[in-house]
């Protein structure tokens, strides 16, 4: 052997040029490339809408004007700035947190121990996600708020005038947005949880760990890679909302970052350039978030789990502990969904908006409902919503599989992918609306006012979500179960097909059916984009709620609600059937 | 509610078997918009309400014409119009709104009109150069819930609303047109003068009006259903529905109340720009307005009295600052920033 | 298929790291004859696996060449690189990689649906799959799920995939690990068997030195990314190039000194101990004189004696004292102290000597190995 006296030789780190382009020419290449096209065809024409508002003034006519820095300015000449970005820090961070500890801590109560109840978690999660955030947040609202039961039980025990809960505070909409949360990320983390090696668990148990030191050490350790996942994207998301720091903010004059740019868009014709300055200031933000994170999870591989030695969890016996386990899912239910049911519930019996109270027993009534039953059109609206959202929630777990495969693997292009997929998340619905609007106007063929744009409009909202079922979902696969269909002969596609798709396919139904729901209730796009042939639901229950008929709305709300659960049961049903027989279990 | 809805259904039916041999549409209009066979309208009006009552009639009296609406927000109506426009697709041939119309007329995405219907209206309820017409009126002024507070108690003028006792009690909705606070600053600055009205002004904001995200009707609930005790800018005619069913609410003639023409018009290069005439035609003529009247409206036809006539400033007896389109091109930006500046 | 020549030619791929390059294998070159049994030897992070996934297609190597028979896998410098997926070759994953949502049956037919070069109609999928079950003594499980299978039938049902298109190479990667010890030594019976029956060209990692003894009919050893040693399983366990080699594959005891006078290859010199001791080795390759060298003794090449007994013609002789002594049935096992050093020494069961006692080492110069030190 004589040395090559080459840089390698020398130990020195350095990779040819040649290397990243092997990559590419890699048999994933193609498939990288055309998931990248498609995604690039996605999100860049909004983005560039979204750049040119941001950087334009308006003519009368709605055109883009002159060439402006103004919307930026705007954007830190705010006196009040520091105070909205430390209210926005605030709310986000500590949503976030209260998203993943009860979230969390309930999935891995449900999926790692033996706690009673755990299909009521899953119940509350799913109903709760059919549930149109609106018909929420006004419930918890109803039911906090100065008139409902709690403060008027509060009066007539203490005799004082006053409140004891005030939601309309800081602590209120924490509290709001982090239980509205805390169903996805329950049902992220429960398929974290439920692909756990059990025996790295038992083996600290066998070490004398307590369940707790367990958890804490082991249990989290392995989930963290998703863990951090999750609260990188819950926390982008609590950053950019506007619905509850308007909803709960505006009243309790609290402002955050979202509120003015909120307001703005509520002008007529929506002002648009403050919003879009501030998406484009957002995308810088998350952008740095997501290398940070891609930094931190490029050890996630040695968390992989499900192996080809087929895994059968078995769950901590909690012993006495149980029945708190059940207590925790059954708080989850009362609060997640058991008292904004009874609000509702309340609400669309009552003949006028009334607090909750015996003396109003006797006026109820059934009318709210037979009103629903009597708009013949409601049927056509149901039936245009779920074609539309399951064409978009269909669509995005198909190319956000291909993405997350590619990325999570960390294949050519993988990391440009997951930006790709996860940059839709920053848009306002609004300034996302009018992205799809214009490019709609300017399509060659015939996209404008009929459901495929509005389907396509949820498909680029809802993708960031189904890339996070997906990501995740590729990360428990055992890289080896792939690399021996490699090497017996298939193909990239013919791998994805026979191989990661059956393995995914739990997390690639939740995903879809997290989708399916949101994107059924999804309102500001809709409204934007429904033609006179392609309006849905929701905006049917905006024009409801914008005309106070809050009973009516209630009404629909519960039945739509109840028709979303008998879906995502039916749905549920067939998958646990599929995975059970692809799982052996 | 079923049965108001049967009893409209059977009215606009007899309506349009009385009213068609006496239809005064111009035949060649009809005919015109037959050829066309459809028309879009995008409406700020609530559906299940009116807009879908008014199609039926439409349909009803002028068959083979096809109307296809599309319920939207003012915000989104703007929008929504102003791109078809710029990209050379106009897609809808009716709007209707408070607050897209002077943007529409400022954009000139607006095909001048003056419908024959509209004739008698008097002249705050149309445009001179034919841009709109109003289809209906809104009144605006505040509302109380009465468990909450006694007819001694309520405020019976603009200066009663500064008692310290309202403070943090008074609700609005934070809609950013004439029908929202914009409005209410319009009505105190044009009734008072500017240094009366600003000084007033600056004396209501630290009463800390709440800021409600919601539409006007929806404020009014939560006045119903004791959120707050008082609420500004209400509509009035909402105050009457839901004390019909027992609502604890009543609508305060506070004087000047403020009042806001519903205007309807035309798009420029429409699609079916005779369907579009004759569906103004029919929404303003006295069968359309008796739909209107029938849903709660305040119809703008001074042939078609409202259902309860106190409703109204004339029928009343009580002053309003009529905002129109024009006023409001001129001044709601300014009004704008006073909200922003004092109540926000 | 008829098996093929493996050329794999100055392989390199390393992995950079924040702190430098770590792992991987640097100018890995060897050339394997038809149906050849080769293993890749060498403790964790050698290189071995990279190795083998190089050749597999699962790592692209930064620089080198690979070609089976006239197919070349990858040349860096052509810019050849071959996918995976159609280099027809067979491998099983140290975890086997069974996929659980398909039966035993599917996971066997899988590499014949996926087949790009040939299509393979269900008469022939079921005749080879039933062909390759049989083989590995799987018949009969076709449509048991691959959940409910023990450790070592899963490691027959990965065989099987591996071998169901009968491939021109098989590669193994440390299929015997996650079996227990009894079964290990089973399988690795019935590995030779299979690979003696098919007689597929086969590359094997292991970190087990008896099972690289055992199965190769050729072994390179491993150290730090670089191979080490090549040879057949005699020449590298009795002809040991580095004082690494003789330690890594089986135990030995190292002795250190210098060469007295300089010799040719495969002759016989005296080496002086730091001791003063002379002990005469046997030199594999060419020494010069006073080059400082490792003498590595195998423990079962000594014999011991009571200390007064005589050095025999050709042999080398020690003095050392009993320090412990094992008894494991087969065999005594000594720790004899010479010196400073212990030196292991392991003799018949009926040679006995008590802690304490002194001992005279005795050990044929050929059994006295010379290696770099």
């Amino acid at each position: 052997m004589n040395p090559a006296p080459t840089a390698l030789a020398a130990g020195a780190p350095i990779r040819p040029l040649g290397h990243r382009l092997a990559r590419w020419a890699g048999p994933t290449g193609p498939l990288s490339l055309a998931t990248g096209l498609v995604l690039a065809a996605l999100v860049l024409p909004p983005l560039a809408v979204l750049l040119q508002v941001s950087l334009t003034t308006v003519n009368p006519d709605g055109s883009p004007g002159a060439l402006t820095f103004e919307h930026y300015a705007r954007l830190f000449a705010d006196p009040a700035l520091y105070r909205s970005a430390w209210n926005s820090l605030l709310f986000a961070s500590f949503a976030t947190l209260v998203s993943l500890l009860f979230g969390g801590v309930l999935a891995w109560v449900v999926e790692r121990t033996n706690a009673p109840m755990k299909g009521l978690a899953y119940l509350t999660a799913i109903i709760s996600m059919g549930t149109p955030y609106i018909l929420y947040v006004t419930a918890w609202l109803f039911l906090f708020g100065r008139a409902g039961p709690f403060n008027d039980w509060y009066r007539s025990l203490s005799g004082s005038t006053g409140i004891l809960f005030n939601p309309y505070s800081l602590w209120g909409m924490i509290l709001v947005e982090g239980f509205l949360w805390s169903p996805l990320v329950f049902l992220l983390l429960s398929a974290t949880f439920r692909a756990a090696n059990a025996e790295m668990e038992e083996a600290a148990r066998m070490s004398g760990a307590s369940i707790l030191d367990t958890v804490w050490r082991i249990s989290l350790r392995l989930a963290w890679p998703a863990i951090l996942a999750m609260a990188l994207f819950v926390f982008i998301r609590n950053l950019e909302s506007f619905d509850v720091p308007v909803l709960i903010g505006t009243p309790g004059r609290i402002n955050l970052l979202t509120t003015d740019i909120y307001l703005a868009t509520k002008e007529v014709p929506p002002l648009l350039g403050h919003a879009s300055a501030f998406s484009v200031v957002m995308i810088g933000i998350v952008g740095v978030l997501l290398l940070l994170y891609g930094r931190v999870s490029r050890s996630a591989e040695r968390y992989a789990s499900v192996t080809g030695k087929g895994f059968r969890p078995r769950p901590f016996d909690l012993g006495r502990a149980r029945w708190a386990g059940g207590a925790l899912i059954g708080f989850n239910f009362v609060i997640i969904l058991g008292l904004p049911l009874v609000a509702l519930l309340w609400t669309s019996l009552t003949p006028f908006a009334r607090p909750i109270r015996l003396a109003a027993v006797p006026s109820l009534t059934l009318k709210n409902y037979r009103a629903v039953f009597g708009v013949a059109s409601y049927l056509d609206l149901a039936v245009n919503t779920l074609l539309v959202a399951a064409g978009a929630a269909t669509a995005a777990v198909l190319i956000t599989l291909c993405a997350a495969w590619i990325a999570a693997r960390r294949r050519a292009g993988g990391t440009a992918l997951d930006q790709l997929a996860t940059l839709p998340l920053v848009f306002p619905g609004i300034v996302l609306g009018v992205a799809m609007m214009e490019l709609a106007l300017r399509a060659p063929f015939p996209l404008y006012g009929t459901l495929w744009l509005i389907a396509l409009g949820f498909l680029v909202r809802y993708m960031p979500y189904g890339m996070r079922y997906a990501y995740s979902g590729v990360l428990q696969i055992h890289r080896e179960l792939e690399e021996a269909a490699g090497v017996a002969g298939a193909g990239p596609i013919g791998t994805l097909r026979r191989v990661v798709v059956p393995l995914l396919s739990p997390a690639l139904l939740s995903g879809w059916l997290f989708i399916f729901l949101i994107a059924a209730k999804e309102l500001s796009m809709a409204v934007l984009l429904s033609g006179p042939g392609s309006q849905v639901m929701a905006v049917a229950m905006f024009d409801l709620w914008t005309n106070g008929q809050g009973g009516e709305l209630s009404a629909l709300g519960l039945l739509w609600a109840l028709l979303m659960t008998l879906f995502a049961t039916l749905f549920y049903a067939l998958g646990r059937r599929g995975s059970a027989g692809a799982f052996g279990r | 509610m079923p049965e108001r809805h049967h009893r409209r259904w059977a009215l606009a039916g007899l309506l349009a078997l009385l009213a068609a041999p006496c239809a005064a549409a111009d035949p060649a209009l009809v005919a015109a918009a037959r050829k066309e066979g459809a028309v879009t309208w995008y409406s700020g009006l609530i559906v299940n309400q009116v807009v879908r009552p008014l199609v039926d009639g439409f349909e009803r009296t002028y068959p083979g014409i096809k109307v296809q609406a599309s319920r939207l927000p003012s915000g989104e109506a703007a929008l929504k119009i102003m791109n078809e426009a710029r990209a050379g697709k106009p897609q809808a041939d009716v709007f209707d709104g408070t607050a897209v119309t002077f943007r529409l007329a400022a954009a000139g995405v607006i095909e001048r009109y003056k419908p024959e219907a509209a004739r008698s209206f008097p002249e705050g309820a149309r445009d001179a150069n034919g841009d709109w017409t109003a289809l209906n009126i809104y009144v605006l002024t505040p509302a109380i819930n009465t468990e909450m507070v006694s007819d001694a108690e309520a405020p019976k003028t603009l200066q009663d609303l500064l008692d310290p006792k309202w403070r943090g009690r008074i609700a609005w909705t934070n809609d950013p047109t004439t029908a929202g606070p914009p409005g209410f600053i319009g009505n105190v600055l044009t009734s008072m003068g500017q240094e009366a009205g600003m000084a007033y002004l600056k004396r209501l904001a630290e009463q800390r009006i709440v800021n409600v995200p919601a539409s006007q009707r929806v404020v009014l609930d939560q006045v119903i259903g004791g959120q707050y005790p008082l609420a500004l800018m209400t509509f009035n005619y909402h105050s009457v529905i839901s004390a019909k069913d027992g609502a604890p609410v009543r609508w305060l003639p506070m004087q000047p109340a403020v009042e806001v023409p519903n205007p309807v018009g035309l798009i420029r290069n429409a699609p079916h720009p005779n369907a579009a005439r004759l569906l103004i035609e029919y929404v303003l003529s006295e069968e359309g307005q008796r739909v209107l009247r029938d849903a709660n409206y305040l119809p703008a036809n001074p042939a078609v009295p409202p259902l309860d006539p106190a409703l109204t400033p004339a029928g009343g007896h009580f002053a309003a600052t009529l905002i129109t389109p024009e006023t409001t091109a001129n001044k709601l930006d300014e009004w704008t920033a006073i909200y922003n500046e004092l109540f926000k | 298929m008829s098996p093929a020549t493996l050329q794999v030619h100055k392989l390199s791929k390393v992995y950079p790291t924040a702190d430098g390059p770590a792992g991987g294998v640097r100018e890995a070159s060897f050339t394997l004859e038809p149906g050849a049994f080769f293993t890749l030897l060498g403790p964790s992070g050698c290189g071995k696996t990279t190795t083998l996934r190089s050749i597999a297609g699962l790592e692209t190597p930064d620089a080198g060449s690979i070609r089976l028979g006239e197919r070349v896998f990858f040349d860096a410098a052509a810019g050849v690189n071959v996918p995976l997926n159609l280099r027809h070759i067979g491998m099983v994953f140290q975890s086997y990689a069974i996929w659980p949502h398909m039966t035993v049956f599917e996971n066997v037919a899988f590499p014949l649906r996926v087949s790009k070069q040939q299509r393979y109609d269900r008469a022939e999928i079921r005749r080879m799959v039933d062909t390759a079950l049989d083989t590995v003594s799987l018949g009969g499980f076709q449509d048991r799920s691959a959940t409910r299978l023990s450790g070592g039938q899963q490691q027959r049902v990965a065989l099987a995939r591996a071998i169901v298109r009968q491939p021109r190479l098989l590669l193994l990667d440390e299929p015997l690990s996650n079996l227990d010890a009894a079964l290990r030594e089973d399988m690795r019976t019935e590995l030779k068997r299979l690979q003696q029956q098919i007689g597929v060209t086969t590359i094997y990692v292991t970190h087990d030195q008896a099972e690289a003894l055992d199965l190769s009919d050729r072994i390179a050893v491993l150290n730090g990314g670089r191979i080490v040693q090549i040879g057949a399983p005699r020449d590298i366990y009795f002809r040991p190039q580095s004082s690494f080699v003789a330690g890594f594959v089986g135990a030995t005891n190292l002795v250190h000194g210098t060469v007295q006078a300089g010799c040719g290859a495969e002759a016989v010199a005296p080496v002086l101990l730091a001791d003063g001791q002379v002990l005469h080795c046997l030199f594999p390759r060419p020494a010069a004189g006073s080059a400082r060298i490792a003498i590595s003794i195998r423990p079962e090449a000594v014999t011991l004696t009571p200390a007064e007994a005589p050095r025999r013609d050709g042999w080398n002789r020690m003095q050392g004292v009993v320090a412990t002594s094992g008894f494991l049935g087969n065999m005594n096992r000594y720790g004899i102290r010479v010196g400073d050093a212990v030196m292991q020494a392991n003799t018949g069961p009926e040679a006995i000597f008590p802690v304490g006692a002194a001992v005279g080492l005795h050990f044929p110069s050929d059994s006295a190995v010379a290696v770099p030190d």
